[in-house]
C-alpha cells in the first residue's frame, strides 16, 4: 500500500468489518480499516455471544435459520480459539403453548438444524435448575462464542496479510474525490487523509450516517436489545425458550458468566443504556424456565443496538439476514454491508469481498471458509492463568504472557478471569491499546463478578496510567452496574465504594459518554 | 455449574491472609481462587488438581470470610470435580473398600461391646494413636457406661474432604443401623465428630465436651506427679467445627492442675494434617508441622499436647518434641477414686 | 447436653474496632464485659489508620488507646490537627493518629519507594506517578526480589532486604505492609540495619487493618474483658422493652448468654451487621429498625442510601422493628445509621461512636 491510498477502506471494526478486511486482505487486496472506537464497539460487543444452531428463527424466518446452520458449522472450523461447543436445548415452559414443538421440529429439519426431541427427565438431568414445569425439550447444537476475542482474532489475521487495521481512528469526513473517495479518519496529530478506490461501509448502527456522508440512502432501523450478566455458569449448555421469539427467551453460559437476553425496542445508536425496567423484565421471563435466577448474582446490564435492514418491518419482525448494497447510482465504490447476525459474519464478510473484488476488476476466491482464524494451541497448561490467557488468546498466549516486563508478572492481575499483571503488560505493549478499556476487553480483566474493583488499578499500572484515568474507566462502567443494584451486586458495590473512596475514588459518579 | 452459595464473595482477601499454606508457598492460589473464582471457569478447570492437593481443609478462610461463604465444602466438591489421580488417594480407598477403615487397625481396642454411650474410636485412633484411644474409652468406662459396637467404619470423613461422595455413603449406610442404636455417641477424633453431626443427624460429642458437661470435670480428679509445662494445639476441625467452646474446657480442665503450667504458643494454625494433605503433599505437612513443633520448643514447653488423632500423627512427624493426644493424656492424670 | 451459659454485666457482640472500644471503657468503668465475636471484621480490612476529630470524647479515646498499643509495641501517637499521609497508590489520606513507622513527614522529600516480588500491594510505578502529581514528595520506583522468604527465615530476608536497601540513594524508603504479626519490630530492625526512615503507606485489605485488630484484641484482653472468639450472634429474646438473653453460635452448637446490658456493634454490610435483600437493607436477626440517613459521598443515590442505611437508635438504644426503643441495647458503630464507612475513611467516626456508646450503657446500668 502506497501512504494513505489503499485499494479498500473498510469503516467499521465490528464483526463485519473485521471479517471483511480479513478476506479481503487474504484475497490480495490492499485493505485499511477504521475503527471509531475499539474494535468490536458496536453492536458485537454488546451481543449475547451465541453460536446460533439456527433453530430460533426457524419458524418465522427459515432463510437466516439456514445461513446459521451451516455457519456454524464453518465457525467452528475456522475458530476453535473462541468457542465453548456447550450444545443448547430449547425448554418449553410451563405458561407456554406446547403446541409450538409440532411447527418448530419440522421448521428446524427444512432449515437444515439439527433439532432432536428430549424427555423433560433427560432435560432435567442435562440441566437440573430448569423449571419443575417445563413441558417439552429439544436438544440443538448451539454454541457459546466469544465476540471480542473473535474479533481481535480477525483483525490480528487481517494485519498478517497486510492489512492496515486501525482503531480509534473516527471517520470525520467522506466524499468522492478525482475517481476516488477521499476520507478524513481520526483527531488530532493522529488525523490523516485516506484515498481508497473502494469504501466498504460496515458501520452497523452508523452505516446510514456513513452512506448519508457521500450522498447515498441506507435505511437502517435500530433495535435496541438489552442483557443481563450473571456471576457463573447458571447453566452448562445454551437454554432457550420454546416459543415464537419474545424477550428473555435466552440464557448463554460464556466462560466464568452466564448471559441472559434479550429485549428488543426501538433505540438509536447514541447514549444506549440499559434500564432496571428491563432487568426485571428480562428476570420474569427467565424465571419460568429457570426459577433460581432471582436469587442468581446479577453483576452487569448491557444494552446494544443492532442494525437491521430497514424493511419497514421493525423489532422482532425485521428479517435477521444481511444484504450487500451497491451504491452503484448514488455513489459509485461505495459498498455497504448491513443487517446478519454474529454467527453469519463470515459468509457477509465474503459477499462483501465478492462484491468489492468485483469492482476492483479482480479475481481471488474466498479461503475464509477453510483457513482458521488463529492457530489454536491444544496443549493445557498448568496453571490456571495461564490456562485461561491460552484459551483467550489461542497459540498467541506464550508470546504475550512470556514477555514479563516488569518484577510484578506473576501476580494477580484480574481474580475473577484469572489474568496475570504480566498478560496485561504484554497485551498494554500493542498500539491499539489506549485506555482501561480495551485493556479491558482484550484481557478479559474487570469483566468478573467484582466488576474491577480490584483490577482496574492493575490495569492502569500495566499502560502506565494512573487513578484519574482508573476514576474515567469508572465513570464509564457505572452505567452498567446501575440497573443491578440488588442483592449481592449491591453488596459488592458498597464494599468497592468503601475501598476506593480510601484511595479518593468516588467508581459511581458517572462521565459524560 | 457455579453454586449460589458462593455468589457473596467481595473480594476482599481476608482467606487469603488467613490460609496457612499460602503462607508458606507463595504459589499456592489460596482460599478464593480454588473455592470461589475457579468453579466458574469451565474448560480450565483442571489446572486446579495439582493445587487442590494443598488444602489442609482448616477452614481459617471460612471463619474469616465476610460473607460466611462455605469454602471448605466448595473445596471439597472441587476436588469431586476434578480429582486427583495419586497413589494415596488410590490405597486409600482401596483399604476402605476391603475392611471399611481407612487404615489397618494397629490392634483392638478393649472394650464393652454394649452400653449406653457409644465410643466411636475413628480409624487414625485405633490404627495410629491406639494407646491413647484405649487409655482414653477406659476413663470414660470408668466414669460412664461406655461401649465400642462390633463392626463400625470409618466416618467417611476423609473421602468426602477429597471428593470421594459415593464411598462416603456407602460407609455412612454402614454405620447408620449402630449409630441409631446409640443413645449418646462420643469421640475422641474431631473430624469423626464433624462428620458424624452431618451424615447421621445425629448430635455427637468430642470427649472434651462429655468429659466436661456430662461426666463433670470435679470427677476427674486430675493430678500432675510432677511439674510439666505443656502447649497446647488447637486442631482446626475441633475449634471451628465443633466449637471454640471444646478448647476453653482443655484450657480450663489444664489450668486445674496443679503443677502443669500451659505455655502460650505465638503459633496458632493448622498443623497440616487434614485435608489429605499428609498423603498427597507430605512436604507440606511437614512443613506447617514443623512450625508448631518450633512454636512449642521456643515456648520452652516439654509436650505439646493435641486433642485430635489426626493433629498428633501429623506433628509427631515434626519431631523435636513430644507429641501427646489431650485426651490420653487427662486420662494419664485422672486418678482413679473408685 | 447444653454448654455453660456465659454471664455478664454487659455483653458486647462484635469485636471490631466500635465492639472493642466499648468494651474497653466499660471494662475502664469497672464492668464485668464479655465480647463475642466471629473471626470476620471490618476493622482488620481497614487501612489501620485513623482521622480523630476535635472533639472531647475523640482525645479521650486517643488519650486511652494509643499509651496501650504503645505498651503493646506499636509508636502510635495522636498529632492533635490533620496530617497527609500516602496510601500504597501514592494517594493523600487524611490522619490524625500517626506513627514515626509509618508516616512521611515534612522531612521526607527524597523518597524510594519499593516494590517486593511477590507483594502485589504497592506497585512502586504507579504509586511514583501518584506522588509526582502531590509534588511534595520526589518519588523514584525500585524492585527487590529478596530469594529469602520472611515466613520461612526471618533473619535471612532482612539480611537480604537491608542490603539492598542500603544501596539506594534515598534516606526514605516506602515498603509494602509486611505479613507479619509483629511488623513494629520488623521496620524497626531494617531501620538499624540501613540507617535508613523505613516507612509503610497506608494500605486497605492487608496486614495493617489486621495489626490494627490485634492491638485492639490485645488492649481489651489486658483490661480483663473476657473473649468468646469464633462467635456469632444467632437470635436475641426480647421482652417487653428489654433484651433478656442472646443465642451465640459456638461451632455446630449454640450458647446462651445473659446480661444486664447488651452492646450491638455487628458492623454494617462487609461484616454481617447488615444485610442486603433485594434493594434492602435489613438486620439480618429481623430485631432492629434499619434506616438509610442523609448521607454524601457518592454520586449515586442507591449506593448513598445503602451506605448510610443501619439501625435506629434513640439517645444511643436500639429501636425495635417496632418501634419500640429498647431499654438495654445500645448500638456502637457502623451498625448504626450513618455511620457506614469501615475501610478507612471514617474509622475515627466509627471508634468515637463506641466510646460515646459506651457512656450510654453506663446509662443503662
Amino acid at each position: 500500500m502506497r501512504g494513505n491510498r489503499p485499494e479498500v477502506l473498510v469503516v467499521g471494526g465490528g464483526a463485519t468489518g473485521a471479517g471483511v478486511a480479513r478476506d479481503l486482505a487474504m484475497r490480495g487486496a490492499q485493505v485499511m480499516l477504521v475503527e471509531a472506537g475499539d474494535f468490536a464497539a458496536g453492536a458485537t460487543g454488546a451481543n449475547h455471544g451465541m453460536l446460533h444452531s439456527g433453530a430460533r428463527y426457524a419458524v418465522k424466518d427459515p432463510a437466516s435459520a439456514r445461513e446459521c446452520a451451516a455457519e456454524g458449522a464453518v465457525l467452528r472450523r475456522i475458530a476453535r480459539f473462541c468457542i465453548e461447543d456447550t450444545g443448547g436445548l430449547f425448554v418449553c415452559a410451563g405458561k407456554d403453548d406446547p403446541a409450538y414443538l409440532d411447527r418448530f421440529l419440522p421448521a428446524c429439519a427444512a432449515a437444515g438444524v439439527e433439532a432432536k426431541e428430549i424427555s423433560v427427565e433427560e432435560a432435567r438431568r442435562l440441566e437440573s435448575c430448569l423449571a419443575s414445569d417445563i413441558k417439552a425439550a429439544v436438544e440443538v447444537p448451539d454454541g457459546s462464542i466469544d465476540p471480542f476475542f473473535l474479533i481481535l482474532g480477525n483483525v490480528a489475521s487481517a494485519r498478517e496479510h497486510g492489512a492496515v487495521v486501525l482503531n480509534h481512528r473516527p471517520l470525520r469526513r467522506l466524499r468522492r474525490k478525482d475517481g476516488r473517495f477521499e476520507a478524513e479518519v481520526g483527531s488530532g496529530r493522529g488525523r490523516r487523509a485516506v484515498r481508497p478506490e473502494v469504501v466498504v461501509n460496515a458501520a452497523g448502527a452508523w452505516a446510514g450516517e456513513v452512506a448519508s456522508m457521500v450522498g447515498a440512502s441506507l435505511p437502517v432501523c435500530v433495535d435496541k436489545g438489552t442483557m443481563v450478566v450473571f456471576n457463573g455458569r447458571l447453566v452448562n449448555r445454551l437454554v432457550n425458550r420454546l416459543r415464537p421469539p419474545a424477550d428473555g427467551d435466552i440464557l448463554v453460559p460464556h466462560r466464568t458468566s452466564t448471559i441472559l437476553g434479550t429485549t428488543s425496542s426501538r433505540g438509536s445508536p447514541h447514549n444506549v443504556r440499559a434500564t432496571a425496567a428491563e432487568v426485571a423484565l428480562l428476570l420474569d421471563e427467565a424465571a419460568a424456565i429457570l426459577p433460581a435466577i432471582r436469587e442468581a448474582r446479577a453483576v452487569r446490564a448491557y444494552a446494544g443496538v443492532r442494525p437491521l435492514l430497514g424493511t419497514g418491518a421493525e423489532g422482532r419482525e425485521a428479517s435477521r439476514t444481511f444484504q450487500v448494497v451497491d451504491h452503484a447510482d448514488e455513489a459509485d465504490g461505495l459498498i455497504s454491508v448491513v443487517g446478519g447476525k454474529l454467527t453469519t459474519y463470515r459468509l457477509m464478510a465474503e459477499k462483501a469481498a465478492d462484491a468489492v473484488m468485483a469492482k476492483l476488476g479482480r479475481g481471488g476466491a474466498c479461503r475464509t471458509a477453510a483457513e482458521e482464524i488463529m492457530p489454536y494451541d491444544g496443549t493445557p497448561a498448568q496453571d490456571l492463568a495461564a490456562e485461561a490467557a491460552r484459551l483467550r488468546h489461542g497459540a498467541r498466549w506464550h508470546e504475550i504472557i512470556g514477555g514479563q516486563v516488569s518484577a510484578l508478572g506473576r501476580q494477580e492481575g484480574c481474580g475473577c478471569e484469572a489474568v496475570t499483571c504480566g498478560e496485561l503488560e504484554g497485551l498494554a505493549a500493542s498500539p491499539d491499546v489506549r485506555d482501561i478499556g480495551d485493556l479491558m476487553r482484550r484481557s478479559r480483566a474487570g469483566m468478573g463478578y467484582c466488576q474491577a474493583g480490584l483490577c482496574a488499578m492493575a490495569m492502569a499500572s500495566a499502560l502506565g496510567q494512573g487513578r484519574r484515568e482508573v476514576q474515567a474507566y469508572y465513570a464509564e462502567r457505572w452505567k452498567g452496574v446501575e440497573p443491578v443494584l440488588y442483592g449481592e451486586q449491591l453488596r459488592q458495590e458498597a464494599f468497592k465504594s468503601n475501598l476506593l473512596r480510601v484511595y479518593g475514588i468516588d467508581h459511581t459518579a458517572e462521565g459524560d459518554r | 455449574m457455579t453454586p449460589r452459595a458462593l455468589d457473596g464473595c467481595v473480594k476482599c482477601g481476608a482467606c487469603l491472609r488467613e490460609c496457612p499454606v499460602l503462607r508458606l508457598e507463595g504459589g499456592f492460589p489460596g482460599p478464593r481462587r480454588l473455592a470461589v473464582e475457579g468453579p466458574r471457569f469451565n474448560r480450565e478447570l483442571a489446572s486446579l488438581r495439582g493445587p487442590l492437593e494443598a488444602c489442609t481443609t482448616c477452614a481459617r478462610c471460612e471463619s474469616s470470610c465476610p460473607s460466611r461463604l462455605p469454602l471448605t465444602e466448595a473445596v471439597a466438591r472441587m476436588r469431586a470435580a476434578v480429582p486427583a489421580d495419586s497413589e494415596g488417594r488410590r490405597r486409600m480407598l482401596a483399604m476402605v473398600r476391603s475392611i471399611g477403615r481407612t487404615l489397618a487397625p494397629e490392634g483392638c481396642l478393649d472394650a464393652p461391646r454394649d452400653g449406653r454411650t457409644l465410643f466411636f474410636p475413628g480409624c487414625v485412633g485405633e490404627a495410629r494413636t491406639l494407646a491413647s484411644t484405649q487409655a482414653a474409652v477406659d476413663l470414660l468406662g470408668r466414669l460412664d457406661d461406655v461401649y465400642v459396637p462390633e463392626g463400625w467404619s470409618c466416618c467417611g470423613s476423609p473421602l468426602e474432604r477429597i471428593g470421594e461422595t459415593k464411598e462416603a455413603e456407602r460407609l455412612r449406610a454402614t454405620n447408620a443401623p449402630l449409630l441409631d442404636a446409640a443413645e449418646q455417641v462420643v469421640t475422641a477424633c474431631p473430624g469423626c465428630a464433624v462428620q458424624l453431626r452431618r451424615a447421621h443427624r445425629i448430635e455427637p460429642l468430642h470427649v472434651l465436651e462429655h468429659l466436661y458437661e456430662v461426666v463433670g470435670p470435679r470427677r476427674l480428679h486430675l493430678r500432675s506427679p510432677r511439674p510439666v509445662r505443656v502447649a497446647l494445639h488447637s486442631p482446626c476441625h475441633l475449634v471451628r467445627s465443633i466449637g471454640p467452646h471444646a478448647m476453653d474446657y482443655a484450657r480450663e480442665l489444664l489450668s486445674s492442675v496443679e503443677g502443669l503450667t500451659v505455655v502460650d504458643l505465638d503459633e496458632d494454625e493448622c498443623c497440616g494434617g487434614g485435608g489429605g494433605v499428609a498423603s498427597a503433599r507430605p512436604d507440606l505437612a511437614l512443613r506447617l508441622a514443623r512450625r508448631k513443633t518450633d512454636a512449642a520448643a521456643r515456648a520452652g514447653a516439654e509436650l505439646l499436647l493435641a486433642p485430635c488423632p489426626f493433629c498428633v500423627v501429623n506433628l509427631s512427624r515434626a519431631g523435636g518434641i513430644e507429641i501427646r493426644d489431650l485426651v490420653g493424656f487427662l486420662a494419664s492424670l485422672s486418678e482413679d477414686r473408685s | 447436653m447444653t454448654l455453660p451459659a456465659v454471664e455478664a454485666e454487659v455483653l458486647v457482640v462484635g469485636g471490631g474496632i466500635a465492639g472493642l472500644t466499648a468494651a474497653a471503657r466499660l471494662a475502664l468503668y469497672g464492668r464485668q464485659v464479655a465480647v463475642a465475636s466471629s473471626a470476620v471484621s471490618a476493622t482488620a480490612l481497614s487501612t489501620g489508620r485513623l482521622m480523630l476529630g476535635d472533639e472531647p470524647e475523640a482525645q479521650e479515646w486517643g488519650a486511652f488507646f494509643l499509651p496501650q498499643f504503645r505498651r503493646l509495641g506499636a509508636y502510635y501517637q495522636s498529632a492533635g490537627r490533620p496530617v497527609t499521609a500516602f496510601t500504597n497508590l501514592g494517594t493523600p489520606l487524611k490522619q490524625s493518629v500517626v506513627s514515626p513507622l509509618f508516616d512521611w513527614t515534612a522531612e521526607d522529600r527524597e523518597v524510594a519507594v519499593v516494590g517486593l516480588a511477590g507483594r502485589g500491594d504497592l506497585d512502586p510505578d504507579l504509586a511514583c506517578r501518584e506522588l509526582a502529581r502531590s509534588r511534595r514528595v520526589r518519588a523514584r520506583p525500585y524492585w527487590v526480589s529478596p530469594s529469602a522468604r520472611l515466613e520461612d527465615d526471618r533473619d535471612a530476608f532482612l539480611e537480604e532486604l537491608g542490603t539492598a536497601l542500603k544501596d539506594l540513594g534515598e534516606d526514605a524508603v516506602v515498603l509494602p505492609p509486611l505479613p507479619s504479626k509483629e511488623p513494629y519490630g520488623l521496620l524497626a530492625d531494617l531501620r538499624k540495619r540501613t540507617g535508613k526512615r523505613v516507612l509503610e503507606p497506608a494500605t486497605p485489605l492487608s496486614w495493617p487493618g489486621r495489626r490494627l485488630q490485634a492491638l485492639l484484641e490485645g488492649t481489651a484482653a489486658k483490661l480483663g474483658v473476657r473473649m468468646l472468639s469464633d462467635r456469632r450472634l444467632l437470635s436475641l429474646h426480647i421482652e417487653g422493652r428489654r433484651a433478656v438473653k442472646a443465642i451465640l453460635s459456638s461451632g455446630a452448637r449454640t450458647q446462651t448468654a445473659r446480661f444486664s446490658a447488651l452492646v450491638l456493634a455487628t458492623g454494617a454490610l462487609a461484616s454481617g451487621g447488615l444485610a442486603v435483600r433485594g434493594t434492602e437493607v435489613i438486620d439480618p436477626l429481623g430485631v432492629l429498625r434499619v434506616s438509610a440517613a442523609p448521607a454524601s459521598g457518592v454520586a449515586s443515590p442507591a449506593l448513598r442510601a445503602a451506605l448510610s442505611a443501619g439501625a435506629v437508635a434513640r439517645r444511643g438504644r436500639a429501636v425495635s422493628a417496632t418501634g419500640e426503643t429498647l431499654a438495654n441495647v445500645v448500638v456502637a458503630g457502623s451498625l448504626h445509621r450513618g455511620l457506614s464507612y469501615p475501610l478507612g475513611k471514617g474509622l475515627g467516626d466509627v471508634a468515637v461512636h463506641a466510646w460515646k456508646a459506651a457512656r450510654a450503657v453506663e446509662e443503662v446500668l
